[in-house]
């Protein structure tokens, strides 16, 4: 639920005997709906209240009062010798304007009380004890002006609740909705929104999750809160202005409870709105790989498309003086950590394979652009290897990074390399190349990769079903942390598929290909989706047994966390992978085994 | 027979590098000295370091000794099947290394299937599993002692007597435990006790007895120090307590004995505490230990923890060690350096104490957890300095570690008759 509390100052507290707080405040266009609580000396009847605004002008405003027995309960035992009494006020003013509430002669100064902002009247609704709901409701019907079916007249239940805590418009395509549904007798069995005009059912279209944060409401409701979260995404034809949300029994359709709905945005940057969008993702649920997760890639592609459908225009900057034609051009992005590019530069300068080598850096990590352009100069001063460096200013991702290189490459062969991979001892490229030569059909070959203390990182991927991430195809890399010598030996093998880490390739089938596709969000699988792409053009996939290099990846445990947001999108572009590959793989694994 | 023809894989739970328990230094130790001799052996140390993204294993020092990475997913059962580790990992590596023998030196972090993951992925090989501590038995830490504050010593194992202990826990869930455990022991080819105590326990549990044989931990050579103090009419006992700080290991027992010591016998002690984690007890214990230590710090001195090199410095100034655990030990590490070192002690009369120990041959024995049981010992000490020479003398040194490996290697050949488990 969406809260932003105003700033704190003191409890409502007036010189005489008035108290009033608000706790809670709904705004709507120009309408405040407050929902709060007076202690008033004496007994009167009904109390006479007014609001006026922070200039001292009445508001329009209509109080509902509806017993509070939270506050009496919070206030004993003044509240058993005084007037107290909640109330709902519906007030003709914005919220930044209210100024005070009266109560007969006396008045609190509520402009700077603290209260929680809510995005939905549901939630003020869900406040109310049920014993007053009904009433509550009848009295905010007419905020709903443009429903002229709504029958006050008709008897609403009072056994289930809604509320929506986020809608957002998704670039125009989609409109997401979140919220939670108490309904412990399941009497709820219709729900429609209305997007402008348009009326749909989404009784069908909810996938539920657990909501931790209800736990305490579900069980005074006798339910669990497993099922009480629910999200759904619902197309829409270009922006939509207004919109409410309508539940209940289908038998009674005149009666439907309607919440209006009032739209705002997901987070700007696609990380974040994809954090957003992953939060309440289940993925142990039955729906998760039938529904959620296919509804989810809609929208992933809907807020990624425009970052990803425009071209970087990379700014090229060169140290040294460039091969005339290379034979390979190595392409290295870097992100987070750079350092690593004065070690490769040592030993790449006394390498004499790097002679008649195109070295590409592509910075991909914006917030490193000042550190890496000093080291990058500092380190052409010092080992006197030419390179080149391209940026464009934000961040591509793996994929991306390597593709923006690949454009600059001007080798027959290229080499995609990770920022932290070091050689072992010299002339490890030209053997490589050697090697690819003598090889049948050979598509990609990649790299023996082992670990700073000589054991196995990489020779050669496989893939791999994994318990801990159900309906995918895991990249396992074989022998993986097994001391060198414990490895089979060979001088080459044919795999299923190899790392981007070291990946050895002629330029044009890379371009052929298009490349890795950067369709998996923040960088998975396109390494083995590459791999994939180049064997359907009849090429094969090849591991190097022999020619060794450190790969001085960061120490991690496996991501099996289910709750953890990267672990749900690793699911998710697993998932992409195999709705594009599945049938190739299991070919794939017939054919080499 | 010979070891040069096999292939040794030693699996320990812990590197010593990393953890220094005696299980552990007891199997390097091994690994070392397998080396030494020219033996193709490898060394599996499970460790709760952080991998190499998210690798099983990764290597140290010659590439021989590999570490596990790896971590049980049951505590209870010693369980370890939820991730592939063991299952795909594990069995991996044994198909690689095709050692013909697999000893282990322990279980616990593993997980107990590791031990069928030998006997499905290597039929042949012979399994040993040395028996450090009462684990399988105990659900106390293996112990056997109980929950209670004011431990007492146990006996057995029985379902109602360990729900006792951890309610949480029910006497079914005891029973499957005994069940689920005593299966996989009923794999091993042989046994490894490093005490005649530790033994009894696990016949009595279900063991047959003639699937253990008892080897003690073997030492490495060392050169003795002489005493530095001649046996003195005008000087002091010096005593020295080595090893970890915990309730369990009694330290206290011993700064409370000072209590029930005579002013004129007071002065003639000095104790030297080469101990290690007390800041790592709960307060409660720290709080006592540091109030007895406060009485009587003009005849304490704490050193910290030590290393095993440091041994022959230490032991110079030693005359007499004491150790003084509530619980039943196994064949505790202080009492076979203190033998190799030609060091005469004085120790709880309980478990592997009392076995490694002749009392008034080589050490004095008293009761375990009785401080004025301890002060009659140190009496008995100060008053007759010539004890130490005399008890001195009759240590007979520890096992070395190559005659060690010498008994193993009838188990490494053969299967015993008998190794079935009765479950």
């Amino acid at each position: 639920m969406k809260r932003i509390v105003r700033k704190f100052t003191s409890a409502g507290k007036s010189k005489g005997s008035l108290r009033a707080t608000v706790d809670t405040l709904y705004e709507s266009g120009d309408t405040a709906v407050l929902w709060g609580w007076i202690l008033v000396q004496g007994s009167p009847a009904e109390p006479s209240a007014s609001l006026t605004d922070v200039e001292g002008n009445p508001i329009d405003v209509r109080f509902v009062w509806v017993h509070r027995p939270d506050v009496e309960a919070a206030l004993k035992p003044q509240a058993d010798s005084a007037y107290c009494s909640g109330f709902i006020a519906i007030a003709e003013s914005r919220s930044n304007r209210l100024g005070k509430l009266h109560v007969g002669s006396e008045s609190v100064d509520i402009s700077q009380q603290a209260f929680v902002m809510v995005d939905s009247m549901a939630a003020i609704i869900g406040s109310v004890p049920a014993a007053s709901r009904a009433r509550v409701t009848e009295a905010l019907e007419y905020l709903d002006a443009d429903d002229p079916q709504d029958d006050a007249n008709e008897e609403v239940s009072e056994v289930f609740s809604v509320c929506v805590d986020t809608v957002a418009t998704i670039v125009d395509k989609y409109v997401y909705l979140n919220g939670w549904i108490a309904d412990p007798g399941s009497d709820i069995d219709l729900i429609q929104v209305k997007l402008d005009d348009q009326v749909l059912d989404i009784t069908n279209q909810l996938i539920r999750y657990p909501r931790h944060d209800l736990r305490d409401m579900a069980a005074a409701k006798g339910m669990t809160h497993t099922e009480m979260g629910f999200f759904c995404v619902v197309p829409c034809a270009g922006p939509v202005r207004t919109g409410s949300f309508s539940y209940g029994r289908r038998q009674h359709k005149s009666s439907l409870k309607k919440l209006p709905l009032k739209f705002g945005s997901l987070p700007a940057d696609e990380v974040k709105a994809t954090r957003f969008l992953l939060a309440p993702l289940n993925v142990y649920s039955e729906s998760f790989a039938t529904r959620a997760a296919p509804l989810l890639a809609q929208v992933f592609e809907a807020i990624w498309e425009p970052r990803l459908q425009s071209r970087p225009t990379g700014e090229v900057q060169q140290y040294g003086k460039r091969p005339e034609s290379p034979k390979t051009s190595v392409i290295i992005p870097i992100y987070g950590r750079y350092d690593f590019i004065q070690h490769q530069l040592l030993h790449f300068s006394s390498d004499k394979d790097f002679a008649n080598t195109e070295i590409i850096y592509v910075l991909d990590d914006p917030s490193k652009a000042r550190e890496f352009f000093i080291a990058c100069n500092g380190a052409f001063q010092t080992f006197g290897q030419a390179f080149t460096t391209v940026y464009c200013g934000r961040n591509l991702g793996y994929a991306g990074a390597n593709n923006l290189g690949v454009e600059q490459a001007r080798g027959e062969f290229v080499l995609l390399l990770n920022s932290d991979i070091i050689p072992r001892e010299k002339g490890w490229l030209s053997k490589m190349l050697a090697k690819f030569t003598t090889l049948d059909a050979v598509g990609i070959l990649g790299g023996k990769l082992v670990y700073e203390d000589n054991s196995i990182q990489h020779m050669g991927m496989r893939f791999q079903e994994d318990s801990f991430y159900p309906g995918v195809w895991m990249n396992y890399h074989p022998y993986k942390g097994f001391p060198e010598s414990l490895a089979p030996a060979f001088t080459s093998q044919e795999v299923e598929s190899v790392t981007g880490a070291c990946m050895l390739m002629k330029t044009e089938v890379y371009r052929q290909v298009g490349g890795f596709d950067t369709h998996y969000l923040l960088g998975d699988f396109e390494d083995s989706d590459l791999c994939m792409k180049v064997r359907q053009q009849g090429l094969k996939i090849y591991a190097d047994g022999e020619n060794c290099l450190y790969h001085l990846e960061r120490q991690s445990q496996n991501l099996v966390d289910a709750g953890d947001w990267k672990f749900k999108l690793t699911l998710m572009n697993g998932m992409r992978q195999k709705k594009k590959w599945d049938q190739q793989i299991k070919d794939l694994k017939n054919e080499l085994n | 027979m010979s070891l040069t023809d096999k292939r040794i894989l030693i699996v320990s739970h812990g590197h010593p590098d990393f953890n220094k328990g005696g299980a552990e230094l007891a199997a390097y130790n091994m690994y070392q000295a397998l080396r030494r001799q020219g033996v193709d052996a490898w060394f599996l140390a499970r460790t709760d370091l952080m991998p190499h993204g998210g690798a099983a294993f990764s290597t140290r020092g010659d590439e021989r000794e590999i570490l596990f990475h790896t971590t049980m997913d049951d505590f209870f059962l010693f369980s370890n099947i939820n991730t592939r580790h063991l299952w795909a990992d594990f069995r991996e590596l044994l198909q690689r290394i095709q050692p013909d023998v697999v000893h282990f030196h322990h279980y616990i972090h593993f997980g107990i299937e590791a031990l069928k993951i030998v006997k499905t992925t290597l039929p042949a090989s012979r399994l040993v599993l040395t028996l450090h501590e009462y684990l399988a038995i105990c659900r106390n830490g293996g112990q056997m002692i109980t929950t209670d504050t004011k431990p007492k010593l146990c006996y057995g194992a029985s379902t109602t007597d360990c729900h006792r202990c951890f309610p949480k826990h029910s006497p079914a869930d005891f029973y499957l435990r005994e069940r689920y455990l005593k299966a996989f022991f009923g794999l091993v080819d042989a046994f490894v006790s490093p005490s005649q105590f530790l033994k009894q326990r696990y016949v009595d549990w279900g063991i047959p007895a003639d699937a253990i044989t008892v080897i003690e931990n073997g030492q490495p050579p060392v050169s003795k120090p002489a005493f530095r103090y001649p046996v003195a009419t005008e000087g002091k006992v010096h005593l020295a307590y080595f090893g970890q700080i915990n309730p369990f290991k009694g330290l206290h027992v011993l700064f409370s004995a000072l209590d029930f010591l005579p002013k004129k016998l007071r002065k003639k002690l000095h104790i030297d505490v080469h101990g290690a984690n007390l800041e790592s007890q709960e307060s409660s214990y720290q709080k006592e230990l540091m109030t007895l230590f406060k009485k009587n710090k003009d005849i304490i001195d704490f050193h910290g923890r030590y290393e095993a090199r440091e041994l022959f410095d230490i032991m110079k100034d030693v005359d007499w060690v004491v150790m003084t655990s509530i619980w039943w030990e196994n064949s505790p590490m202080v009492i076979q350096e203190a033998f190799n070192y030609g060091r005469p002690l004085l120790v709880s009369d309980i478990g592997g104490m009392a076995e490694k120990v002749e009392d008034g041959r080589t050490g004095l024995h008293f009761r375990a957890g009785k401080p004025a049981s301890l002060a009659h010992a140190l009496e008995k000490i100060i008053n007759n300095p010539t004890l130490r020479d005399e008890f001195a003398a009759n240590i007979t040194p520890p096992l070395s570690i190559d005659d060690c490996l010498q008994r193993h290697l009838p188990l490494y050949e053969q299967r015993p008759a008998s190794a079935e488990v009765i479950v």
